[in-house]
């Protein structure tokens, strides 16, 4: 434990650590797009409820008592409304914060169970990394959306659900890239140099090596949570998402059976879609430009 | 005189993130045909740019430019690139520090021997092949080798294989950089007596690039001395390494141990080399200097020619003086 | 030497697995790479040894058997009398507090995000000693590698200071235990000319105001013959000269040793140029020749040389020599 506090001290007090990052954002024209694509996203889940016009749940009702049907777009409907008579745009806009919540979450847990995985793994080498890479084996052959399918079809369908399925999938990726990491850093004098000193085994991993894993653990990181908004909404065009939620993945199978399609309503397919597509590339982005920061040499 | 090559006060800059880079500064020596020249320093000094600038093997992000650069009568700075890329492996040869590792691991070492030799020289596959198994008879290697593939060879017999390749066409100076540096020393001599021979039987010519005075000491005929970019003392190998005319030469002779010699104490320069970005005016060695005058932080010191031997120093003409003191180790540990 | 040798090694050997190749997998055969092969010799608690070969001759390997940073084959290596291989817990890291290890790459040897004052400070944390003492060791260890101005560099980073810099403070962060032993890997190949004397001027002194024994593994025998009292030659993983350091360098028994301190080239433009001792090229590690290692390059072998391997014996003025003709 106090191992792990002093990683992150050792972390923190690399100079210009801050200054990197800041860097990382700006050096790049991608990565900063994809920062700023984050920021908006982050902003507006977290200030939704005073963007949104309307009640994104509440059937609107047009003059005449008629129900708000398909509205085009307009300035009280900025998007316009669905077949149920509810406002587009809000529920755009509400969308962002399970779309937030379920991908900081579960790409929390993926780096997590990854990075810890990966550090053991790579470290102790022998039957153990035998074992741990079989394991990741095993779940990298699942198949990614009928696992999570089944998965909601045998529990509640739901958000936690989501996270769960995603966290239980993607781990391997991100375990092998680091276990590959730090079996280059084993071999560092430096290590060499804390073992000749009579190093715990604790300390070795998570003063010496962690740090020089942990950039690339926060890449592999923003890919997964863009990977894990996309299977949210898979999962909720498919039906097996929370129905209680409000998602971009609902808002297209919503608008699918009701035939938006067909109705040319592009308004309503279009956003959602548009949305979900730009921050699974903000994702991408931003860890191009962090591979960059990480191997220079990429850069000529 | 006639040299084979006539460098004049040729400069090389780099564009970096930080700026300009001048890694060569207005470099001047001559190497005559058929002798072996050593330009030794430290890494850093430009060494390895300079040569790379006279062979035109430079990224195109360098400048380079200079008021000659005279290889058998031609400048190579008016050359178009074309013009120079036909002198390349012809005329002039490069080998690379990194030759060992340079041969192709998918091809067998024969065949990229005879690959130069068709490519560049027009030999028919017949003829190359037989020039293949001559060059390796001057290298010392068995001429069955050519079949094998580069990882079968050994460090010292790929830098064996680099040079043969740098022969191939018959080169009248061949550039090598660093090439014994990362060799065992017995396999190292056996290389640097292939490349004496070499001078011995065909009239090669050899700049040997090295930060090893005890190389340049066995190898070489003549010496030149770079600092920070710049040359700052040249001439026969006798001259320059018994008696030394500069201060930083003086300080490089101290450094190395001697086996043959008394076990003296060895003397180190404190300090190190300056940053080639913004370098300090006058001269560049002055800051670690013992013997540095104000006039050596100001002022560039001229070039002092005394019969070939060639110090850029404003106490040049002191040297006998200052390499007595120079032998002390209270005149350098003073500076540390 | 006194009677109770600090570090005695017997018949040591380590082999590693060769890769193999369809020819041997065909056989049957698990081809070996005896990288050290039944090697013995003895510091004593003062002494300065160095280990001269060139690649492949398993210096680098013994190095590392003796710090127990890999399991030996075969052999013994016994530290202040008591068996390395059987070290656990307390009393391997008592080991640890008392053979330390100066390493090669001074640009790799520093964890890159700690300062030189926790780099120093790694080894006092780990071998558990008392927090108040550690500003005094520090202090004292960087004063004993000339970095005495403490506020100039304890607060630094790795990659903010020069390769003699680093260096330094790896060769501070090894002594700052006060260690019996220390193995240093090739110390100064990595640096500058001109830094490099100041090191090796560094371990001279270091033997004698630190009362340690060193053990010194280089391919420059200029360097051994600088900072050792006494030389070890290796040769394809055997001892083939041990001797006092003049006597080896002035007078060298072993054919090897003949071809080897006459290539080594020396700063003056009058040296010898003649031919070397030495026939043909480092035989292939997996299949070392029969008897004595050095017969197919030796310019005097006999037929008894293919049939024995001539052991290691006295041959006068305190040297060892592994050879017929002698």
């Amino acid at each position: 434990m106090a191992a792990t506090a002093e990683a992150l001290s050792v972390i923190a007090s690399r100079p210009g650590g801050l200054r990197r990052v800041l860097r990382l954002a700006t050096s790049d024209g991608f990565a900063l797009a994809g920062t700023l694509i984050y920021l908006v996203l982050i902003l507006v889940a977290i200030f939704a409820d005073q963007i949104a016009t309307h009640d994104p749940t509440q059937i609107l009702f047009g003059a005449r008592g008629r129900i708000a049907r398909n509205l085009p777009i307009s300035f009280d409907h900025l998007l316009g409304t669905t077949h149920g008579g509810r406002d587009i745009f809000s529920q755009l806009v509400m969308g962002s914060r399970s779309a937030v919540t379920i991908g900081l979450t579960a790409a929390f847990f993926v780096v997590l169970i990854g990075t810890l995985l990966g550090l053991v793994s790579g470290y102790f080498g022998g039957w153990i990394d035998a074992i741990v890479m079989r394991f990741a084996d095993i779940v990298l052959g699942l198949p990614f959306l009928p696992f999570v399918i089944v998965l909601s079809a045998l529990s509640r369908p739901g958000t936690v659900t989501i996270v769960f399925a995603v966290a239980v999938l993607l781990w391997p990726n991100t375990a092998r890239v680091i276990r590959s990491q730090v079996l280059s850093l084993r071999e560092r004098s430096y290590v060499e140099a804390a073992r000749v000193t009579g190093c715990s085994t604790a300390r070795i991993i998570f003063v010496h090596i962690a740090p020089g894993i942990l950039p690339l653990s926060f890449t592999y990181g923003s890919i997964a949570v863009g990977w894990a908004i996309l299977t949210e909404a898979s999962a909720s065009f498919l039906g097996f998402g929370d129905p209680r939620v409000i998602s971009w993945g609902g808002m297209l199978q919503d608008a699918f059976s009701s035939q938006a399609l067909s109705r040319g309503a592009w308004n309503w397919f279009v956003p959602p879609g548009l949305c979900i597509v730009l921050v699974v590339l903000a994702g991408f982005f931003i860890s191009r430009g962090y591979e960059e920061i990480l191997f220079p040499k990429l850069r000529d | 005189m006639d040299a084979l090559l006539d460098i004049r006060a040729l400069s090389v800059s780099y564009r970096a993130r930080s700026g300009a880079v001048h890694a060569v500064d207005r470099a001047s020596f001559t190497v005559p045909a058929g002798s072996v020249v050593g330009l030794v320093g430290e890494s850093g000094c430009g060494k390895t740019t300079l040569a790379r600038a006279v062979m035109g093997v430079m990224p195109a992000s360098a400048q380079v430019s200079g008021d000659a650069l005279l290889f058998q009568g031609v400048d190579l700075l008016k050359l178009s690139p074309r013009e120079r890329r036909r002198l390349a492996w012809t005329k002039l040869a490069f080998i690379p520090q990194t030759a060992m590792s340079a041969l192709d691991p998918v091809y067998r070492v024969g065949a990229q021997i005879a690959e130069v030799l068709v490519e560049r020289g027009g030999f028919s596959r017949t003829a190359a092949r037989a020039r293949a198994e001559e060059l390796f008879a001057m290298v010392g290697i068995d001429r069955a080798r050519l079949a094998e593939y580069p990882h079968q060879f050994s460090g010292g017999m790929r830098q064996r294989a680099s040079i043969a390749i740098a022969l191939a066409l018959e080169p009248a100076l061949v550039l090598a950089d660093e090439p014994v540096t990362a060799l065992d020393v017995i396999v190292q001599r056996q290389v640097l007596d292939v490349l004496k021979d070499l001078q011995a039987r065909l009239g090669l010519s050899v700049v040997l690039v090295t930060h090893d005075i005890s190389v340049v000491a066995y190898a070489c005929d003549r010496v030149v001395v770079m600092y920070a970019g710049r040359v700052v003392e040249s001439g026969t190998a006798e001259e320059v390494l018994e008696r030394p005319r500069h201060p930083y030469t003086m300080g490089l002779t101290n450094a190395f141990p001697d086996l043959a010699g008394a076990a003296h104490t060895l003397v180190p320069i404190a300090g190190h080399p300056p940053a080639l970005d913004y370098p300090p005016p006058g001269c560049r060695f002055a800051p670690r200097c013992p013997f540095a005058q104000e006039r050596c932080r100001t002022l560039d010191p001229s070039t002092e020619d005394a019969a070939g031997h060639v110090a850029v120093c404003w106490r040049a003409e002191e040297a006998e003086l200052l390499r007595i003191q120079a032998a002390r180790v209270e005149t350098w540990a003073a500076m540390g | 030497m006194s009677a109770v040798p600090l570090l005695d090694v017997t018949d040591l050997a380590k082999h590693f697995p060769a890769p193999r190749r369809l020819a041997d997998i065909a056989r049957g055969h698990r081809p070996t790479v005896k990288a050290v092969d039944g090697i013995s010799f003895r510091i004593g608690p003062r002494e300065t040894v160095g280990i001269v070969g060139e690649s492949g001759c398993g210096k680098t390997t013994t190095g590392r058997l003796v710090l127990r940073l890999v399991p030996p084959t075969a052999g013994h290596i016994r530290f202040e009398g008591v068996d390395v291989a059987s070290l656990r817990d307390d009393a391997l890291k008592a080991f640890r507090r008392r053979a330390q290890l100066v390493f090669q790459n001074p640009f790799d040897a520093l964890n890159p995000r700690l300062s030189v004052r926790d780099s120093l400070a790694e080894p006092l944390r780990n071998q558990g000693l008392p927090r108040p003492e550690w500003d005094a060791r520090i202090a004292l260890a960087m004063q004993r590698v000339r970095l005495p101005d403490l506020a100039r560099y304890l607060d630094r980073f790795p990659h903010e200071l020069s390769g003699g810099q680093l260096q330094r403070v790896v060769l501070a962060r090894a002594i700052i235990l006060e260690p019996h032993l220390l193995v240093a890997d090739e110390p100064v190949s990595m640096l500058d000319v001109s830094v490099r004397a100041g090191i090796l001027n560094l371990m001279r002194e270091a033997r004698d105001t630190l009362g340690l024994a060193a053990l010194y593994i280089s391919h420059d025998l200029a360097l051994i013959r600088y900072v050792c009292d006494r030389t070890i030659v290796m040769y394809l993983g055997r001892i083939v000269e041990d001797g006092p350091t003049e006597e080896v360098v002035r007078n060298p028994r072993h054919p090897y040793t003949r071809a080897l301190v006459a290539a080594v080239p020396v700063p003056r433009v009058a040296q010898s140029r003649a031919p070397l001792p030495i026939r043909g090229n480092v035989p292939d590690a997996r299949e070392p020749p029969s008897g004595c290692r050095f017969r197919d390059r030796c310019p005097q072998a006999m037929p008894r040389c293919a049939a024995e391997d001539p052991p290691l014996r006295d041959v006068g003025n305190r040297v060892l020599a592994a050879c017929h003709l002698l």
